[in-house]
Protein backbone atom coordinates (compact mmCIF):
# COMPACT_ATOMS: atom_id res chain seq x y z
CA UNK A 1 0.00 0.00 0.00
CA UNK A 2 3.05 2.31 -0.18
CA UNK A 3 1.43 4.26 -3.25
CA UNK A 4 -1.62 4.67 -1.91
CA UNK A 5 -2.11 9.07 -1.68
CA UNK A 6 -3.09 9.99 2.19
CA UNK A 7 -4.74 13.47 1.02
CA UNK A 8 -4.62 14.89 4.72
CA UNK A 9 -1.32 14.20 5.83
CA UNK A 10 0.09 16.06 9.09
CA UNK A 11 0.01 19.56 7.33
CA UNK A 12 1.26 22.61 9.43
CA UNK A 13 -2.03 23.62 9.50
CA UNK A 14 -3.16 19.84 11.47
CA UNK A 15 0.04 20.58 13.38
CA UNK A 16 -0.73 23.69 14.55
CA UNK A 17 -4.48 22.46 15.33
CA UNK A 18 -3.40 19.87 17.65
CA UNK A 19 -0.30 21.88 19.23
CA UNK A 20 -3.12 24.40 20.00
CA UNK A 21 -5.38 21.45 21.61
CA UNK A 22 -2.72 20.53 23.57
CA UNK A 23 -2.47 24.64 25.03
CA UNK A 24 -6.32 24.30 25.88
CA UNK A 25 -6.14 21.62 27.86
CA UNK A 26 -3.59 22.58 30.24
CA UNK A 27 -0.57 20.95 28.87
CA UNK A 28 2.78 23.00 28.15
CA UNK A 29 3.83 23.02 24.18
CA UNK A 30 6.55 21.52 23.66
CA UNK A 31 9.16 24.15 22.56
CA UNK A 32 10.34 22.47 19.81
CA UNK A 33 6.98 21.83 18.53
CA UNK A 34 6.92 25.52 18.37
CA UNK A 35 10.29 26.48 16.71
CA UNK A 36 9.59 23.71 13.87
CA UNK A 37 6.06 25.67 13.38
CA UNK A 38 7.36 28.87 13.20
CA UNK A 39 10.23 27.85 10.81
CA UNK A 40 8.35 26.69 8.52
CA UNK A 41 5.95 29.59 8.52
CA UNK A 42 8.67 31.66 8.44
CA UNK A 43 8.58 32.29 4.33
CA UNK A 44 5.13 33.42 4.29
CA UNK A 45 6.12 36.08 7.38
CA UNK A 46 7.59 37.49 4.98
CA UNK A 47 7.04 41.20 3.74
CA UNK A 48 7.74 40.69 0.13
CA UNK A 49 4.96 39.84 -2.07
CA UNK A 50 5.14 36.81 -4.66
CA UNK A 51 2.35 35.87 -6.92
CA UNK A 52 1.70 32.40 -9.03
CA UNK A 53 -0.30 32.85 -12.23
CA UNK A 54 -1.62 29.67 -13.45
CA UNK A 55 -2.74 29.82 -17.53
CA UNK A 56 -4.58 26.85 -18.24
CA UNK A 57 -5.22 25.79 -22.12
CA UNK A 58 -8.26 23.70 -21.93
CA UNK A 59 -9.01 20.86 -24.08
CA UNK A 60 -5.16 19.82 -24.38
CA UNK A 61 -2.77 21.46 -26.05
CA UNK A 62 -0.81 19.77 -29.27
CA UNK A 63 2.33 20.25 -27.79
CA UNK A 64 4.71 18.93 -30.70
CA UNK A 65 3.55 21.70 -32.79
CA UNK A 66 4.08 24.52 -30.00
CA UNK A 67 7.24 23.97 -29.04
CA UNK A 68 8.99 22.13 -32.71
CA UNK A 69 11.49 19.97 -33.42
CA UNK A 70 14.39 21.92 -35.01
CA UNK A 71 17.32 20.68 -36.08
CA UNK A 72 17.23 19.11 -39.31
CA UNK A 73 17.45 15.11 -38.54
CA UNK A 74 14.87 15.69 -35.79
CA UNK A 75 12.58 17.66 -37.72
CA UNK A 76 12.80 15.67 -40.17
CA UNK A 77 11.87 12.94 -37.87
CA UNK A 78 8.77 15.16 -36.76
CA UNK A 79 7.96 15.93 -40.72
CA UNK A 80 7.58 12.41 -41.74
CA UNK A 81 5.38 11.59 -38.80
CA UNK A 82 2.91 14.30 -38.92
CA UNK A 83 2.87 14.14 -43.07
CA UNK A 84 -1.11 13.57 -43.12
CA UNK A 85 -3.06 16.69 -43.23
CA UNK A 86 -4.35 19.44 -44.76
CA UNK A 87 -0.78 21.58 -44.84
CA UNK A 88 2.01 21.75 -47.60
CA UNK A 89 4.23 19.34 -45.08
CA UNK A 90 0.48 18.02 -43.43
CA UNK A 91 0.20 18.79 -39.90
CA UNK A 92 3.86 19.49 -39.98
CA UNK A 93 5.13 23.05 -39.66
CA UNK A 94 7.89 24.15 -42.56
CA UNK A 95 11.42 23.95 -41.13
CA UNK A 96 11.73 27.47 -42.97
CA UNK A 97 8.91 29.13 -41.21
CA UNK A 98 10.31 27.76 -37.47
CA UNK A 99 13.82 29.91 -38.29
CA UNK A 100 12.27 32.96 -36.58
CA UNK A 101 11.36 31.18 -33.16
CA UNK A 102 14.35 29.41 -33.01
CA UNK A 103 15.24 28.81 -29.29
CA UNK A 104 18.78 29.16 -28.46
CA UNK A 105 19.24 28.05 -24.94
CA UNK A 106 21.94 28.90 -22.25
CA UNK A 107 23.02 25.41 -22.28
CA UNK A 108 22.26 23.59 -25.42
CA UNK A 109 20.99 20.13 -25.34
CA UNK A 110 22.89 17.32 -25.61
CA UNK A 111 23.17 15.32 -29.39
CA UNK A 112 22.29 18.56 -31.03
CA UNK A 113 18.91 18.56 -30.46
CA UNK A 114 17.04 22.01 -31.28
CA UNK A 115 13.51 23.11 -30.86
CA UNK A 116 11.71 26.49 -32.42
CA UNK A 117 8.01 27.60 -31.08
CA UNK A 118 5.24 27.79 -33.22
CA UNK A 119 5.80 30.50 -35.93
CA UNK A 120 2.68 32.37 -34.49
CA UNK A 121 4.51 32.86 -31.04
CA UNK A 122 7.54 35.50 -31.83
CA UNK A 123 6.99 37.20 -28.35
CA UNK A 124 7.34 34.31 -26.04
CA UNK A 125 10.78 32.95 -28.05
CA UNK A 126 11.78 36.49 -27.19
CA UNK A 127 11.24 36.43 -24.01
CA UNK A 128 13.15 33.03 -24.11
CA UNK A 129 15.62 34.84 -25.72
CA UNK A 130 15.77 37.68 -23.12
CA UNK A 131 16.00 35.03 -20.53
CA UNK A 132 12.76 35.40 -18.62
CA UNK A 133 10.86 31.79 -20.19
CA UNK A 134 11.67 28.58 -19.51
CA UNK A 135 10.34 25.57 -21.01
CA UNK A 136 9.69 22.84 -19.63
CA UNK A 137 9.67 19.41 -21.62
CA UNK A 138 7.27 16.01 -21.35
CA UNK A 139 5.41 17.07 -17.67
CA UNK A 140 2.20 15.39 -17.16
CA UNK A 141 0.30 13.43 -14.26
CA UNK A 142 2.00 10.51 -12.84
CA UNK A 143 1.41 9.32 -9.42
CA UNK A 144 5.22 7.91 -9.36
CA UNK A 145 7.92 7.51 -11.94
CA UNK A 146 6.64 5.18 -14.49
CA UNK A 147 8.14 3.27 -17.59
CA UNK A 148 6.27 1.44 -20.76
CA UNK A 149 6.23 -1.59 -19.46
CA UNK A 150 4.98 -0.64 -15.92
CA UNK A 151 2.13 1.60 -17.93
CA UNK A 152 0.79 -2.14 -19.66
CA UNK A 153 1.78 -3.72 -16.07
CA UNK A 154 -1.50 -5.40 -14.54
CA UNK A 155 -0.25 -4.58 -11.21
CA UNK A 156 -1.73 -1.49 -10.62
CA UNK A 157 -1.21 -1.69 -6.52
CA UNK A 158 2.33 -1.62 -7.35
CA UNK A 159 2.22 0.68 -10.85
CA UNK A 160 -0.46 3.29 -10.20
CA UNK A 161 -1.48 5.74 -12.78
CA UNK A 162 -3.64 8.68 -12.58
CA UNK A 163 -7.22 7.94 -12.96
CA UNK A 164 -8.94 8.42 -16.24
CA UNK A 165 -5.90 9.64 -18.33
CA UNK A 166 -6.41 11.35 -21.55
CA UNK A 167 -10.34 12.31 -20.17
CA UNK A 168 -10.77 16.16 -20.67
CA UNK A 169 -12.26 16.76 -17.29
CA UNK A 170 -10.54 14.38 -15.00
CA UNK A 171 -7.39 15.61 -16.62
CA UNK A 172 -7.63 19.39 -16.13
CA UNK A 173 -8.57 17.85 -12.40
CA UNK A 174 -5.81 15.82 -12.08
CA UNK A 175 -3.32 18.46 -12.98
CA UNK A 176 -4.94 21.07 -10.51
CA UNK A 177 -5.89 18.63 -7.97
CA UNK A 178 -3.99 15.55 -8.18
CA UNK A 179 -7.35 13.05 -8.30
CA UNK A 180 -10.24 13.18 -10.99
CA UNK A 181 -13.04 15.22 -11.56
CA UNK A 182 -15.11 15.68 -8.45
CA UNK A 183 -11.74 16.87 -6.57
CA UNK A 184 -12.43 19.39 -3.92
CA UNK A 185 -9.12 20.74 -3.27
CA UNK A 186 -5.98 21.89 -5.52
CA UNK A 187 -2.15 22.49 -5.41
CA UNK A 188 -3.23 26.38 -6.35
CA UNK A 189 -5.63 26.46 -3.06
CA UNK A 190 -3.21 24.55 -0.52
CA UNK A 191 -0.81 27.01 -1.34
CA UNK A 192 -3.31 29.78 -0.51
CA UNK A 193 -4.47 28.00 2.88
CA UNK A 194 0.05 28.43 3.78
CA UNK A 195 -0.63 32.08 3.05
CA UNK A 196 -3.86 33.08 4.63
CA UNK A 197 -3.19 34.38 7.84
CA UNK A 198 -0.26 36.71 6.47
CA UNK A 199 -2.33 38.26 4.09
CA UNK A 200 -4.46 41.32 5.84
CA UNK A 201 -7.59 39.71 3.51
CA UNK A 202 -7.94 36.44 3.39
CA UNK A 203 -10.46 36.80 0.78
CA UNK A 204 -7.59 37.53 -1.57
CA UNK A 205 -5.56 35.05 -2.03
CA UNK A 206 -6.69 32.66 -4.50
CA UNK A 207 -7.97 34.35 -7.50
CA UNK A 208 -9.76 33.21 -10.52
CA UNK A 209 -9.96 35.12 -13.95
CA UNK A 210 -11.76 32.26 -15.43
CA UNK A 211 -14.63 31.27 -13.12
CA UNK A 212 -14.68 28.06 -10.92
CA UNK A 213 -11.58 26.11 -10.68
CA UNK A 214 -10.90 23.04 -8.58
CA UNK A 215 -7.10 24.34 -8.53
CA UNK A 216 -7.66 27.43 -6.28
CA UNK A 217 -9.52 25.88 -3.83
CA UNK A 218 -8.21 24.90 -0.57
CA UNK A 219 -8.53 23.43 2.57
CA UNK A 220 -9.43 26.74 4.21
CA UNK A 221 -8.67 29.22 0.85
CA UNK A 222 -11.97 29.66 -0.91
CA UNK A 223 -11.61 31.25 -4.50
CA UNK A 224 -12.39 34.81 -5.11
CA UNK A 225 -13.77 35.21 -9.14
CA UNK A 226 -13.41 38.32 -10.86
CA UNK A 227 -14.63 39.09 -14.04
CA UNK A 228 -12.33 40.84 -16.65
CA UNK A 229 -13.68 44.09 -15.35
CA UNK A 230 -13.06 43.86 -11.96
CA UNK A 231 -14.92 42.80 -9.04
CA UNK A 232 -18.19 41.15 -9.51
CA UNK A 233 -21.43 42.94 -8.09
CA UNK A 234 -24.93 41.65 -7.19
CA UNK A 235 -27.15 43.67 -9.96
CA UNK A 236 -29.89 43.59 -8.22
CA UNK A 237 -27.83 45.55 -5.40
CA UNK A 238 -26.08 48.15 -8.17
CA UNK A 239 -26.62 51.29 -8.73
CA UNK A 240 -28.38 51.97 -11.89
CA UNK A 241 -31.83 51.94 -13.74
CA UNK A 242 -31.77 48.03 -13.70
CA UNK A 243 -35.48 47.89 -12.36
CA UNK A 244 -34.97 44.32 -11.45
CA UNK A 245 -37.93 45.31 -8.84
CA UNK A 246 -39.41 48.01 -10.71
CA UNK A 247 -37.90 51.75 -11.05
CA UNK A 248 -39.85 53.96 -8.50
CA UNK A 249 -38.24 53.80 -5.13
CA UNK A 250 -34.97 52.87 -6.05
CA UNK A 251 -32.60 53.49 -3.46
CA UNK A 252 -35.63 52.02 -0.89
CA UNK A 253 -35.46 49.35 -2.78
CA UNK A 254 -32.55 48.31 -3.19
CA UNK A 255 -32.02 48.78 1.53
CA UNK A 256 -34.51 46.14 1.57
CA UNK A 257 -33.32 43.68 -0.65
CA UNK A 258 -30.17 44.02 0.79
CA UNK A 259 -30.96 43.33 4.05
CA UNK A 260 -32.91 40.28 2.74
CA UNK A 261 -29.84 38.95 1.34
CA UNK A 262 -27.36 39.73 4.18
CA UNK A 263 -29.04 39.57 7.64
CA UNK A 264 -28.16 37.54 10.00
CA UNK A 265 -30.19 34.03 10.48
CA UNK A 266 -31.54 31.94 13.26
CA UNK A 267 -31.15 28.64 10.82
CA UNK A 268 -27.40 28.17 10.61
CA UNK A 269 -27.32 27.43 6.26
CA UNK A 270 -29.28 30.14 5.92
CA UNK A 271 -26.99 32.11 7.74
CA UNK A 272 -24.17 30.95 6.23
CA UNK A 273 -25.45 32.07 2.88
CA UNK A 274 -26.51 35.36 4.18
CA UNK A 275 -22.84 35.72 5.18
CA UNK A 276 -20.75 34.78 2.42
CA UNK A 277 -23.25 37.28 0.28
CA UNK A 278 -22.00 39.39 2.44
CA UNK A 279 -18.72 38.63 2.53
CA UNK A 280 -18.98 38.94 -1.65
CA UNK A 281 -20.93 42.39 -1.04
CA UNK A 282 -17.68 44.13 1.22
CA UNK A 283 -15.12 41.64 -1.35
CA UNK A 284 -16.27 43.97 -4.21
CA UNK A 285 -16.34 47.29 -2.92
CA UNK A 286 -12.93 46.64 -1.36
CA UNK A 287 -11.75 45.46 -4.97
CA UNK A 288 -13.44 47.98 -6.81
CA UNK A 289 -11.74 50.26 -4.59
CA UNK A 290 -7.89 48.79 -4.81
CA UNK A 291 -7.98 48.43 -8.42
CA UNK A 292 -10.10 51.92 -9.22
CA UNK A 293 -6.57 53.50 -7.73
CA UNK A 294 -4.07 51.95 -10.32
CA UNK A 295 -2.47 52.90 -13.14
CA UNK A 296 -1.59 50.59 -15.83
CA UNK A 297 -0.17 51.48 -18.94
CA UNK A 298 1.03 48.39 -20.60
CA UNK A 299 -1.10 47.57 -23.68
CA UNK A 300 -2.49 44.51 -23.77
CA UNK A 301 -3.87 43.13 -26.99
CA UNK A 302 -8.16 43.23 -28.35
CA UNK A 303 -9.69 40.00 -28.89
CA UNK A 304 -7.84 38.73 -26.97
CA UNK A 305 -9.88 36.68 -23.54
CA UNK A 306 -7.09 35.55 -22.12
CA UNK A 307 -5.13 38.88 -22.56
CA UNK A 308 -8.22 40.48 -20.82
CA UNK A 309 -8.30 37.93 -18.00
CA UNK A 310 -4.52 38.39 -17.61
CA UNK A 311 -4.95 42.48 -17.42
CA UNK A 312 -7.24 41.97 -14.74
CA UNK A 313 -4.70 40.29 -12.40
CA UNK A 314 -2.19 42.74 -13.52
CA UNK A 315 -4.32 45.46 -12.11
CA UNK A 316 -5.17 43.42 -8.98
CA UNK A 317 -1.54 42.83 -8.52
CA UNK A 318 -1.45 46.77 -8.52
CA UNK A 319 -3.63 47.36 -5.85
CA UNK A 320 -1.87 44.29 -3.67
CA UNK A 321 -1.15 46.90 -1.12
CA UNK A 322 -4.99 48.03 -0.47
CA UNK A 323 -5.63 44.34 -0.81
CA UNK A 324 -3.44 43.98 2.16
CA UNK A 325 -2.03 40.85 -0.10
CA UNK A 326 1.57 39.33 0.34
CA UNK A 327 0.96 35.89 -1.78
CA UNK A 328 -1.33 35.49 -4.11
CA UNK A 329 -2.29 32.47 -6.55
CA UNK A 330 -4.22 33.21 -10.07
CA UNK A 331 -5.83 31.33 -12.56
CA UNK A 332 -6.47 32.62 -15.79
CA UNK A 333 -7.83 30.23 -19.02
CA UNK A 334 -8.02 30.08 -22.93
CA UNK A 335 -10.20 27.22 -23.93
CA UNK A 336 -10.62 25.43 -27.87
CA UNK A 337 -7.27 23.59 -27.90
CA UNK A 338 -9.17 20.30 -28.48
CA UNK A 339 -8.10 19.69 -32.15
CA UNK A 340 -8.71 16.63 -33.27
CA UNK A 341 -9.59 18.42 -36.44
CA UNK A 342 -8.36 21.79 -38.07
CA UNK A 343 -5.40 21.85 -36.06
CA UNK A 344 -3.71 23.45 -38.88
CA UNK A 345 -6.36 26.04 -39.08
CA UNK A 346 -6.93 26.72 -35.66
CA UNK A 347 -3.52 26.08 -33.36
CA UNK A 348 -1.77 29.39 -34.71
CA UNK A 349 -4.51 31.63 -33.51
CA UNK A 350 -5.09 30.31 -30.16
CA UNK A 351 -1.10 30.27 -29.55
CA UNK A 352 -0.95 33.60 -30.64
CA UNK A 353 -3.35 34.89 -27.91
CA UNK A 354 -1.22 32.90 -25.30
CA UNK A 355 2.12 34.59 -26.76
CA UNK A 356 1.08 37.78 -27.01
CA UNK A 357 -1.11 37.92 -23.72
CA UNK A 358 1.61 36.17 -21.82
CA UNK A 359 4.28 38.84 -23.41
CA UNK A 360 2.05 41.85 -22.48
CA UNK A 361 1.66 40.49 -18.77
CA UNK A 362 5.16 40.12 -18.37
CA UNK A 363 5.57 43.35 -19.63
CA UNK A 364 2.94 44.87 -17.29
CA UNK A 365 4.54 43.27 -14.34
CA UNK A 366 8.32 44.87 -15.34
CA UNK A 367 5.85 47.88 -15.50
CA UNK A 368 4.83 47.60 -11.78
CA UNK A 369 8.15 47.21 -10.72
CA UNK A 370 7.08 42.73 -9.16
CA UNK A 371 8.69 40.55 -12.64
CA UNK A 372 10.67 39.04 -10.31
CA UNK A 373 7.65 38.73 -8.29
CA UNK A 374 5.51 37.13 -10.52
CA UNK A 375 5.38 33.69 -12.16
CA UNK A 376 3.38 32.60 -14.83
CA UNK A 377 3.05 29.01 -15.75
CA UNK A 378 1.08 27.17 -18.25
CA UNK A 379 -0.97 23.92 -17.88
CA UNK A 380 -2.78 21.70 -20.20
CA UNK A 381 -5.57 18.82 -19.91
CA UNK A 382 -2.78 16.69 -21.58
CA UNK A 383 -0.22 16.65 -24.59
CA UNK A 384 -1.33 15.26 -27.89
CA UNK A 385 -0.24 12.38 -29.76
CA UNK A 386 2.52 13.02 -32.54
CA UNK A 387 0.69 10.80 -35.20
CA UNK A 388 -2.08 12.87 -37.69
CA UNK A 389 -5.22 11.67 -37.34
CA UNK A 390 -5.45 13.26 -41.14
CA UNK A 391 -6.71 16.44 -39.78
CA UNK A 392 -5.49 16.93 -36.14
CA UNK A 393 -4.32 15.22 -33.33
CA UNK A 394 -5.43 12.61 -30.17
CA UNK A 395 -5.12 13.02 -26.97
CA UNK A 396 -2.69 12.26 -25.08
CA UNK A 397 -0.79 12.48 -21.83
CA UNK A 398 2.79 14.64 -21.20
CA UNK A 399 3.18 17.66 -23.10
CA UNK A 400 5.51 20.67 -23.02
CA UNK A 401 4.90 23.73 -21.00
CA UNK A 402 6.11 27.61 -20.18
CA UNK A 403 7.41 28.88 -17.30
CA UNK A 404 7.99 32.85 -17.33
CA UNK A 405 8.42 35.91 -14.81
CA UNK A 406 11.73 37.71 -13.70
CA UNK A 407 12.39 34.72 -11.34
CA UNK A 408 12.66 32.22 -13.95
CA UNK A 409 15.98 30.52 -15.09
CA UNK A 410 14.82 31.40 -18.32
CA UNK A 411 16.41 30.60 -21.54
CA UNK A 412 16.78 26.98 -20.87
CA UNK A 413 14.82 23.80 -21.15
CA UNK A 414 13.86 21.61 -17.95
CA UNK A 415 12.78 18.33 -18.02
CA UNK A 416 13.57 15.51 -20.76
CA UNK A 417 13.47 15.60 -24.92
CA UNK A 418 11.15 12.62 -25.59
CA UNK A 419 11.79 11.30 -28.37
CA UNK A 420 10.17 11.52 -32.00
CA UNK A 421 8.75 8.36 -32.35
CA UNK A 422 5.70 6.58 -33.30
CA UNK A 423 7.01 2.89 -33.48
CA UNK A 424 5.99 0.14 -31.60
CA UNK A 425 9.42 -1.92 -31.26
CA UNK A 426 11.61 -2.58 -28.73
CA UNK A 427 13.29 -0.09 -30.02
CA UNK A 428 14.88 2.13 -27.04
CA UNK A 429 12.98 5.64 -28.75
CA UNK A 430 9.44 3.95 -28.44
CA UNK A 431 9.85 3.31 -25.00
CA UNK A 432 8.33 7.08 -23.97
CA UNK A 433 5.10 6.40 -25.57
CA UNK A 434 1.72 4.45 -25.41
CA UNK A 435 0.91 4.22 -29.24
CA UNK A 436 0.83 6.92 -31.61
CA UNK A 437 3.43 8.97 -29.77
CA UNK A 438 1.83 9.80 -26.56
CA UNK A 439 4.08 10.89 -24.24
CA UNK A 440 4.60 9.10 -20.74
CA UNK A 441 5.75 12.41 -18.48
CA UNK A 442 9.40 11.61 -18.04
CA UNK A 443 8.81 14.94 -15.22
CA UNK A 444 5.49 14.71 -13.21
CA UNK A 445 2.44 17.69 -12.26
CA UNK A 446 4.30 17.30 -8.51
CA UNK A 447 7.69 17.73 -9.24
CA UNK A 448 6.79 21.10 -11.64
CA UNK A 449 4.49 22.24 -8.76
CA UNK A 450 6.70 21.28 -6.31
CA UNK A 451 9.57 24.00 -7.97
CA UNK A 452 6.68 26.45 -8.20
CA UNK A 453 5.54 26.02 -4.86
CA UNK A 454 9.36 26.38 -3.11
CA UNK A 455 9.92 29.93 -4.82
CA UNK A 456 5.97 30.78 -3.40
CA UNK A 457 7.46 29.86 -0.05
CA UNK A 458 6.31 26.05 0.75
CA UNK A 459 8.94 24.38 3.41
CA UNK A 460 9.36 20.77 2.59
CA UNK A 461 7.13 19.54 5.42
CA UNK A 462 4.52 21.66 3.59
CA UNK A 463 4.93 20.70 0.21
CA UNK A 464 3.81 16.98 1.40
CA UNK A 465 1.05 17.87 2.51
CA UNK A 466 0.05 20.06 -0.80
CA UNK A 467 1.77 17.36 -3.06
CA UNK A 468 0.76 13.95 -2.26
CA UNK A 469 2.47 12.38 -5.06
CA UNK A 470 5.60 14.33 -3.98
CA UNK A 471 7.00 11.58 -2.18
CA UNK A 472 7.72 9.28 -4.81
CA UNK A 473 10.06 11.48 -6.41
CA UNK A 474 13.40 12.74 -5.90
CA UNK A 475 16.43 11.46 -4.71
CA UNK A 476 15.25 10.79 -1.20
CA UNK A 477 12.38 8.63 -3.09
CA UNK A 478 15.11 6.60 -5.09
CA UNK A 479 14.48 8.31 -8.33
CA UNK A 480 17.46 10.89 -8.98
CA UNK A 481 15.89 11.31 -12.66
CA UNK A 482 12.95 12.75 -11.33
CA UNK A 483 14.35 15.47 -9.08
CA UNK A 484 11.54 17.17 -6.42
CA UNK A 485 13.13 20.30 -7.70
CA UNK A 486 13.86 20.79 -11.24
CA UNK A 487 15.87 23.86 -11.22
CA UNK A 488 14.05 26.53 -13.15
CA UNK A 489 13.10 28.84 -10.67
CA UNK A 490 15.80 31.56 -8.97
CA UNK B 1 -49.28 33.87 -12.20
CA UNK B 2 -49.99 36.93 -13.91
CA UNK B 3 -53.56 35.92 -14.17
CA UNK B 4 -53.86 34.85 -10.50
CA UNK B 5 -52.30 37.82 -8.82
CA UNK B 6 -54.93 40.51 -7.58
CA UNK B 7 -52.77 42.25 -5.53
CA UNK B 8 -48.89 41.84 -4.33
CA UNK B 9 -49.55 40.09 -0.91
CA UNK B 10 -51.32 37.20 -3.03
CA UNK B 11 -48.83 36.87 -5.49
CA UNK B 12 -46.04 36.52 -3.23
CA UNK B 13 -48.21 33.82 -1.28
CA UNK B 14 -48.88 31.69 -4.13
CA UNK B 15 -45.17 31.95 -5.38
CA UNK B 16 -44.29 30.76 -1.87
CA UNK B 17 -46.91 28.06 -2.02
CA UNK B 18 -45.42 27.25 -5.69
CA UNK B 19 -41.93 27.01 -5.35
CA UNK B 20 -41.16 27.27 -1.86
CA UNK B 21 -43.81 24.83 -0.22
CA UNK B 22 -44.51 27.52 2.13
CA UNK B 23 -41.70 27.51 3.49
CA UNK B 24 -40.97 31.00 3.31
CA UNK B 25 -42.13 33.01 6.95
CA UNK B 26 -45.47 35.51 6.89
CA UNK B 27 -42.83 38.25 7.90
CA UNK B 28 -40.64 37.34 5.08
CA UNK B 29 -43.76 37.48 2.98
CA UNK B 30 -44.79 40.96 4.14
CA UNK B 31 -41.01 42.32 3.47
CA UNK B 32 -40.71 40.99 0.22
CA UNK B 33 -44.73 42.18 -0.91
CA UNK B 34 -43.18 46.02 0.46
CA UNK B 35 -40.41 45.38 -1.94
CA UNK B 36 -42.84 44.98 -4.84
CA UNK B 37 -45.08 47.83 -3.98
CA UNK B 38 -42.55 50.15 -3.64
CA UNK B 39 -40.26 49.44 -6.82
CA UNK B 40 -43.66 48.76 -8.61
CA UNK B 41 -46.48 51.04 -6.91
CA UNK B 42 -49.76 51.62 -8.80
CA UNK B 43 -49.81 47.72 -10.00
CA UNK B 44 -53.11 45.98 -9.50
CA UNK B 45 -54.82 43.34 -11.42
CA UNK B 46 -56.68 46.01 -13.57
CA UNK B 47 -53.13 47.00 -14.89
CA UNK B 48 -52.16 45.95 -18.26
CA UNK B 49 -50.24 42.11 -19.26
CA UNK B 50 -46.78 43.78 -19.13
CA UNK B 51 -46.96 45.49 -15.98
CA UNK B 52 -48.37 42.85 -14.15
CA UNK B 53 -45.84 40.40 -15.70
CA UNK B 54 -42.73 43.23 -14.15
CA UNK B 55 -44.44 42.20 -11.35
CA UNK B 56 -44.45 38.49 -11.41
CA UNK B 57 -41.20 38.56 -12.68
CA UNK B 58 -39.81 40.55 -9.68
CA UNK B 59 -41.85 38.74 -7.01
CA UNK B 60 -40.36 35.53 -8.05
CA UNK B 61 -36.75 36.60 -8.76
CA UNK B 62 -37.34 38.18 -4.56
CA UNK B 63 -38.63 34.60 -3.78
CA UNK B 64 -35.47 33.00 -5.53
CA UNK B 65 -33.25 35.35 -3.23
CA UNK B 66 -34.64 34.36 -0.47
CA UNK B 67 -32.40 32.29 2.02
CA UNK B 68 -35.64 30.86 3.40
CA UNK B 69 -36.58 29.54 -0.27
CA UNK B 70 -32.26 28.90 -1.03
CA UNK B 71 -32.36 26.55 1.83
CA UNK B 72 -34.72 23.42 1.54
CA UNK B 73 -35.56 21.99 4.65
Amino acid sequence: MMHVVDPVPLSRRAFLRRAGQLAAVGAATPLGLNLAAIGEAAAFTATDYKALVCVFLFGGNDHANTVVAYDAPSWQRYRNIRQAGPGPAGLALERSALAATRLQPGTPLAGGLEYALHPSMPGMAGLFGAGRAAVLLNVGPLIRPTTKLEYYSPDRERYPLPPQLMSHNDQQSVWQAQGAEGSDQGWGGRLGDLALGNNGDALFTCISASGNAVFLTGQNAVQYQLSRSGAVPISALANGPHGMYGTSNQSAVRQRVQALLTETRGHVLENEYTRITRRSIDAQATVTAALSGVTLNTPFPADNPLAAELRVVARTIAGRQALGSKRQVFLVSLGGFDLHDRLVEEQPGLLRKVSEAITAFHAATVELGVADRVTTFTASDFGRALASNGNGTDHGWGGHHFIVGGAVRGRDFYGVPPPLSIGETGAPDDQWHIGQGRLIPSTSVDQYAATLARWFGAGESELAGILPNLRNFGAQAGQPAYPSDLGFMR
Amino acid sequence: VCAISPGAAALVRRLNLLLAAGQISTQTEQRLVEILELGQPGVTNASDDTARRYRAIAAITLVMSCPEYLVQK
